[in-house]
């Protein structure tokens, strides 16, 4: 099996420990059997959206965003095309509003989206820095995560996630994140998918599904993974175990 | 008469303090409710030198006071770090007669990066030097260009600047700038880099045309000598810089020898931004040297001691600090031999109870990836989530082992094979140490 991830603006949008999420995508998928390659892709290169399995971004300062906003424009139709036709995207921190109708920054300067899904951002004067602990249709496990933003969305009707505590998309809302056909999207920053390992081998097996559908897979294990999710979980939220 | 009683008021708690053996920042909270604008109604200091940005504040300032007060200048300095408005009012109110006049010829303070605006407001310093902006506490920060706007804000357009030439991300503060500005900086020697290899960059695209920067060499992180090979952004012309580093010390300018204190490269930033400085002021070059040469102020990459005939460092990083714990993990990847690596701290942070943890993906351990690992030992509460990051750096799983209490420590360390690197913060540190000397092994 043959797995190719993309891994876009990994220069530029590599705010939060971003690349922890495609370092257990990659060990993870091998540890499945996969055979995996990572196309690192920024400014100035010629990426192939047919040939990823998976495409992932992550959060950036909020200049970063712009410049990765105005060269990803170049492929909007492709990216269209991708996610409608069911190419995964898994989507961290604020590059989601990468993919909404537009983002109004502090200044009050409208920058025009991909306009995939109609949402929009907006910065604000302050930042939303919190734990999150969410749930999801995805596993039955809750999901931690950490919130460190300045921008808020109101406006998705298509939530990944629901707030059992914390903030999501916006303060004092009650839900967080888009997922649409096969795009996954959350503000959640950072290791997302190596401190949630039931998330990561949801994604995995989900991959291998759509390239792969007649291979039954095997169990994977990840040992120091689930003992930092319990060992958080008890100290933090015993009562959800 | 408000601020006469502000002052009053002021120095009554510092006298209050003094008794209670309490040297805090009550008096300038107490000033600053009877009087919120107190200081500028203060007389204050000539000369205010005020240095700010994420790492190395507290040695620089220390350095910069330190040899202008060895050189017969009548200085005050925030020295116990309390960098915040009120611990700058304290510091005053504590060196200012009743009638709000200083007693001082110089003001030397390290000031909060995210407190800029309101200090420099306060105070217009006539110096200002910002040393670098990097990854650092994000919880508190938000990120480091949320640090550079808040600098960038709050800089007087007239003050003389002093910048470190090598880090991109800086220059920009120059920008506005009708005042001196100063550059400083360390060039290429035989600790540098040809690229820079981090895991990930604070600042490598031009802030003007978005190209990629080109490096000459690289000191660390993206701290180097840079441009950008569409437009005219490079790294300026050093006024001061390390222009050599051999056997015996440094080179400045070509010219002067110098002995450091210290044998950190980061830390050499610290002594040229207090060498530009104080020969601005018009100090004698050699006056400066000698004086920090013999400075105090020591700082050492590493505390060593011997186990079982095996030699063991205890090194530093700053938790949250991506850039301080790199260093010494290169200085361990440089090492030869066989290696058992010790990793640990007790706390994320100290001043806030949250759990994030994506700095510890910005950290290149896989600087430690090759063959001279034998073991890599996840010390303390967060040992699981230290091993899992350990792990996705391409280390082998039974490579890795964790302990959650120091006293734990001895039979695993005993059965790994090499010499001892233990790269421990906040706490962890303490306890190890501790325990070390508990079975009387000497740290010095």
């Amino acid at each position: 099996m043959k797995i190719k991830i993309a891994h876009f603006y990994y220069d530029l949008l590599n705010l939060y420990g971003e690349n922890g999420n495609v370092k257990a995508l990659k060990q993870a998928l091998e540890q499945a059997g996969c055979d995996v390659t990572i196309s690192f892709i920024t400014i100035g290169d010629t990426p192939k959206f047919q040939q990823y399995d998976v495409i992932y971004i992550g959060a950036g300062t909020e200049e970063n965003q712009k410049i990765a906003l105005a060269d990803l424009h170049q492929y909007k139709q492709e990216i269209k095309q991708a996610i409608t036709n069911h190419k995964l995207f898994i989507v961290t921190g604020n590059a989601l509003e990468l993919f909404g109708a537009h983002i109004i920054d502090h200044n009050q300067q409208r920058h025009e989206g991909l306009n995939i899904f109609p949402y929009h951002a907006e910065e604000v004067p302050f930042r939303i820095v919190d734990e999150a602990l969410f749930s999801s249709t995805l596993i039955p496990k809750p999901i931690l995560g950490f919130q460190n933003q300045g921008s808020v969305i109101k406006d998705i009707d298509t939530p990944l996630f629901k707030v059992i505590e914390g903030t999501g998309s916006y303060p004092h809302s009650s839900t967080e994140g888009i997922h649409k056909y096969e795009f996954y999207g959350t503000y959640l920053i950072g290791p997302l998918l190596v401190r949630n390992p039931k998330l990561l081998e949801y994604f995995c097996k989900k991959i291998i599904k759509q390239k792969y559908p007649q291979i039954k897979l095997k169990k994977l294990t990840f040992t120091f993974e689930e003992k930092a999710y319990q060992s958080f979980m008890k100290e933090h939220y015993p009562k959800m175990l | 008469m408000r601020t006469y009683i502000a002052i009053i008021m002021g120095k009554l708690t510092i006298i209050a303090g003094k008794l209670l053996h309490r040297g805090s920042v009550l008096p300038g909270i107490i000033a600053l409710k009877f009087d919120k604008n107190i200081i500028s109604h203060i007389t204050l200091p000539k000369t205010i030198i005020a240095v700010t940005g994420s790492s190395g504040k507290t040695s620089t300032s220390y350095k910069i006071a330190d040899t202008l007060r060895q050189n017969g200048y009548s200085v005050i300095h925030n020295m116990a770090g309390s960098n915040l408005l009120t611990g700058i009012v304290t510091l005053f109110l504590n060196n200012t007669t009743l009638m709000g006049k200083s007693k001082h010829d110089i003001a030397v303070l390290e000031v909060d990066e995210r407190y800029t605006k309101q200090i420099f407001d306060a105070i217009h310093p006539t110096h200002v030097i910002v040393n670098n902006i990097t990854r650092d506490q994000p919880p508190r920060h938000g990120h480091f260009n949320v640090v550079y706007q808040t600098i960038a804000s709050a800089l007087p357009n007239d003050t003389h600047l002093f910048l470190n030439g090598d880090d991109p991300m800086l220059l920009g503060l120059a920008k506005r700038q009708t005042g001196i500005v100063t550059y400083f900086g360390l060039s290429k020697n035989k600790e540098s880099f040809k690229t820079a290899f981090t895991n990930n960059p604070d600042m490598i695209y031009c802030p003007n045309c978005h190209a990629k920067l080109k490096y000459h060499f690289v000191s660390f992180g993206n701290v180097g000598d840079y441009a950008c090979p569409t437009c005219d952004f490079k790294r300026p012309q050093l006024d001061y810089q390390i222009t050599n580093i051999n056997r015996n010390g440094l080179i400045i300018n070509h010219q002067y020898q110098f002995k450091p204190t210290s044998d950190i490269l980061y830390t050499y930033y610290n002594d040229i931004a207090a060498f530009a400085v104080c020969r601005e002021l018009g100090m004698n070059a050699t006056d400066i040297i000698t004086t920090l040469e013999h400075s105090a102020l020591r700082e050492k990459r590493y505390l060593s001691f011997h186990y079982q005939n095996r030699d063991g460092y205890i090194l530093s990083g700053k938790n949250e600090n991506a850039p301080s714990y790199n260093q010494s993990l290169l200085y361990v990847s440089k090492k030869k031999g066989i290696k058992t690596i010790i990793f640990g701290f007790e706390y994320i942070s100290l001043r806030y109870p949250y759990q994030d943890i994506s700095w510890l993906y910005d950290i290149d351990f896989e600087l430690l990836k090759d063959e001279t690992i034998n073991q890599v030992i996840c010390l303390g509460p967060f040992a699981y989530d230290i091993a899992t990051r350990i792990q996705l750096s391409g280390i082998a799983k039974k490579k890795i082992k964790t302990v959650f209490k120091v006293q734990d420590i001895y039979p695993i360390l005993s059965t790994s094979k090499g010499d001892i690197y233990a790269i421990l913060n906040l706490g962890t540190d303490v306890k190890f140490k501790k325990q070390l000397e508990h079975h009387q092994i000497d740290v010095h």
